[in-house]
């Protein structure tokens, strides 16, 4: 069996910025990562919907994690990246671009050194975060990518075709 | 072992398709006499399914398929007279070897066929002798009769029989080109009568070449047999009607007719390929396209920076070939892709057959234009809402016997099965001779789920055009299937995803149309570029009649729709900028796009047109397949994606939306 990582303890996550906080997403779930490049809107979809791409011959939606976690929205500088994930949605796997910043570095990271998600002090929905990692001084938000892009969010696109899409509303608000 | 059981599941499933296929040729002609190819070909497709089996170990379907092909061992050489019985027991014991396969496919266990292997035996026992002895004074001298096989011998008497000639055709062929020569012999052969049987000869046969008598039965009369047959034709038995000539003794064969054994290897010269397979070549060949375009803009770079040097011409001349092999390739692939409709067709046959006999009715199928070729995409994604369609016409549409009789119809219902290509379409029409939907019913229906208003005036078409609302069933009008809990929204649903769409045409008593009508292929079409706001979108061609200039003064607002009066006929207007809440266009005149058909053709009002271009549709990801309005997003230019307008659903919506207003 080839391609398939070995769970082992420690796993490898790569980190990225939105802002000043740093986030990671298990390697594993990152396809790759690209820069900043056309995004074509699509109407009728939530403000965090940046759009979609073309990705050697595959339309491949863009979600902008900044407004997506309540933040303002990602504006495009020399470090603005797209990073690829391949999330499963129902059993399904499909690619996804998450816009970010910055990306960081790969790290491993030993469970013993994960915390669990703090129930408050945070702007994102707990049950968006894996757990809370620790890097000398800094924390870093380890998210649980298939449930920040999970089911209801399909349905939150839809209804955003029957509604004129208000600007800037909390995409978790529901 | 895996991977080898889907390849032999895969066969038999082809086999076994084929089968019904030929059983329903039978069926069709038994009464006037089947063409002995037919009964012959579904004796070569159970043989062949015995072998296959065999080679896998399923002793199960080796020995159902054994008894079978014996049977029609026993029909082909008349023993057992085809009729009624005999085609109903091939299908019920084809649709148990379906089973077989099925259950095969999913658990990987073989079912015990051992039970009907007696019911073959027995029923092949009670009818044998059934066939009518054949006339034993047919006049063809002993030396040939004797190298005959079982089967040729048949195939003679009964030619005999029917009052044909019996010709012996001796031909010489040099050995190198013999195996042609034959062929088209054989096949001249074919348009006088049937070939019983060829035999190769050495006698009188100059060195180097070889020899062959062909037996074969013919009505037309020894001078007409000759006019096409530059050989030695000798007449063995008269047609009815005609004197017998005395045979002279045919040269002895070489090879005594020993009996063609079918083999196992396959004749055919088809190759199975996953359909994902062909979309990767044509996704393949997309990319191609977009470096061939790549080359010819640095081509016009040069030639503006260089000047017409011949390095420029070149780059020129080999993006114009580039483009032409690509087009070529393009075009291959997309055949490859195709198959004739015949496919489903038959498939949706064996439903009617079936599902009839279930509910009591007895339909006649008629089918047309099965050649007609679609892709094979298409062809699998039509067949469900076919079918749905087809059970709703036998269910809802076909009346029970005794009403047909009160009404003065027939007792037994048509169900016609039509296709045909029209344009960059195919029409795929289903035709039944029922009862027809009560448009007055669908009215009643629309107020009460509140979809009308009762003073709401509506066409017979718009207010058909209800039942395909989600959640509109009536179990006494349409659309309903029991036990299956889809409705008509389904159908058209997947056939806007197709790119095509639904029409009905109904009339009381006299039956109801469904017109279902798809693109050719999915795969590659060309659309126009157009301008909304700041968005660019692509209109497919095939859904576009024409373009205008309209003036927003000249647009009018009737019953709240726009209007835009073209020719003297009223044409709805959307503004895609509001549709898709885009910013309003700056100037006061607008570009219309007409698209649809018929009752649904509409203005698509648009800010501007750039050209027509080719574009290789992509879906929009999982993650926004709940987006109404697109039918994809297709790849333009520098890697710019533009999204391609699903033109059935923004015409479906913008009726909802206008009903809407309607209602506030």
């Amino acid at each position: 069996m080839s391609g398939v990582s070995e769970i082992t303890e420690t796993t490898q996550y790569l980190t990225f910025k939105l802002g000043d906080e740093v986030f990671a997403i298990e390697i594993s779930k990152v396809r790759e990562v690209l820069d900043f490049t056309t995004i074509t809107k699509v109407p009728r979809t939530p403000d965090f919907m940046r759009g979609v791409i073309n990705l050697r011959g595959n339309v491949v939606p863009v979600v902008d994690m900044r407004l997506k976690f309540g933040m303002t929205k990602t504006e495009n500088t020399v470090n603005t990246c797209i990073i690829i994930v391949e999330i499963s949605l129902d059993g399904d796997t499909t690619v996804l671009g998450a816009l970010a910043d910055s990306v960081q570095e790969v790290i491993e990271l030993d469970p013993e050194k994960i915390e669990p998600a703090p129930r408050i002090g945070t702007r994102l929905r707990t049950e968006f975060i894996k757990g809370m990692g620790r890097r000398d001084e800094t924390f870093i938000i380890i998210l649980d990518i298939d449930k920040v892009f999970s089911v209801d969010e399909l349905s939150l696109v839809r209804d955003a075709g029957d509604l004129p899409a208000p600007g800037g509303a909390e995409p978790s608000g529901a | 072992m895996k991977s080898s059981k889907k390849e032999f599941i895969a066969e038999a499933e082809e086999l076994l398709e084929e089968s019904q296929r030929l059983i329903l040729e039978i069926q069709d002609s038994f009464s006037a006499g089947v063409n002995p190819d037919t009964i012959n070909a579904l004796f070569r497709a159970m043989h062949t399914l015995k072998g296959v089996s065999g080679l896998f170990g399923l002793q199960g379907i080796t020995n159902l398929s054994h008894a079978l092909e014996t049977l029609m061992d026993d029909v082909r050489l008349g023993k057992i007279e085809v009729d009624g019985r005999v085609v109903s027991f091939l299908f019920r014991n084809v649709d148990i070897l379906k089973d077989i396969v099925d259950k095969l496919s999913q658990t990987d266990e073989e079912t015990d066929s051992s039970a009907f292997i007696g019911d073959i035996e027995s029923f092949r026992e009670s009818l044998k002798g059934g066939g009518q002895p054949e006339a034993g004074g047919h006049g063809v001298d002993e030396s040939i009769m004797k190298v005959l096989s079982e089967y040729e011998e048949h195939r003679l008497k009964a030619n005999v029989k029917a009052g044909k000639g019996i010709y012996l055709a001796k031909a010489v062929f040099p050995l190198e080109t013999f195996d042609t020569s034959l062929a088209d012999l054989t096949k001249v052969i074919k348009t006088k009568g049937e070939l019983i049987s060829t035999l190769p000869t050495s006698t009188d046969v100059p060195e180097g070449s070889i020899g062959f008598n062909l037996l074969f039965g013919s009505p037309a009369s020894l001078g007409d047999v000759k006019k096409d047959l530059p050989y030695d034709v000798e007449l063995l038995v008269a047609p009815q009607s005609e004197e017998a000539h005395p045979a002279a003794p045919p040269p002895q064969p070489a090879q005594a007719g020993a009996q063609p054994e079918t083999h196992l290897k396959s004749t055919t010269t088809t190759v199975r390929v996953d359909i994902e397979k062909l979309d990767r070549i044509l996704n393949s060949i997309g990319e191609l396209s977009l470096a061939k375009e790549a080359i010819r803009r640095i081509g016009t770079e040069m030639t503006e920076t260089h000047g017409h040097t011949s390095l420029v011409y070149d780059v020129h001349k080999i993006t114009q070939t580039l483009e032409r092999r690509l087009a070529e390739l393009q075009d291959q692939v997309l055949e490859i892709r195709m198959v004739p409709i015949g496919q489903i067709f038959s498939r949706l046959a064996q439903v009617v057959r079936r599902y009839s006999r279930e509910i009591g009715k007895q339909i006649d199928l008629v089918m047309y234009g099965e050649d007609t070729e679609l892709d094979k995409y298409l062809a699998e994604e039509i067949i469900d809402p076919l079918m749905h369609l087809v059970r709703n016409s036998l269910d809802h549409g076909i009346e029970p016997p005794d009403v047909r009789r009160a009404k003065g119809k027939r007792e037994s219902g048509t169900v016609v099965l039509k296709a045909y290509q029209k344009g960059n379409h195919v029409v795929i029409e289903l035709k039944d001779d029922g009862g027809g939907i009560d448009i007055g019913k669908v009215r009643k229906k629309a107020v009460e789920k509140g979809l009308l208003r009762a003073d709401e005036e509506l066409t017979e078409a718009e207010t058909i055009d209800f039942i395909f609302t989600p959640g509109f069933s009536t179990k006494d009008v349409v659309s309903e299937v029991s036990g299956r809990g889809v409705g008509m929204d389904v159908v058209k649903e997947k056939l806007a995803m197709l790119g095509g769409f639904a029409e009905i045409e109904t009339k009381k008593d006299v039956g109801t149309t469904f017109m279902l009508t798809l693109p050719i292929t999915l795969a590659i079409i060309k659309a126009l570029v157009v301008r909304v706001g700041e968005e660019r979108f692509a209109v497919p061609l095939t859904s576009m009649s024409e373009t205008l200039i309209v003036e927003h003064s000249e647009i009018q607002t009737i019953e709240w729709k726009e209007v835009f009066y073209l020719r003297g006929e009223m044409l709805p207007m959307i503004r895609v900028n509001r549709f898709f809440a885009l910013p309003e266009g700056e100037s006061d005149r607008s570009f219309a796009v007409v698209v649809g058909f018929g009752e649904r053709k509409v203005g698509l009002l648009v800010d501007e047109l750039y050209g027509q271009q080719e574009i290789v549709i992509k879906s929009l990801s999982e993650y926004l397949k709940k987006l109404r309005g697109f039918a994809g997003a297709a790849e333009i230019g520098k890697h710019e994606v533009i999204l391609v307008l699903d033109i059935e659903s923004l015409i479906d919506e913008s009726i909802i939306k206008q009903r809407g207003a309607a209602h506030v």
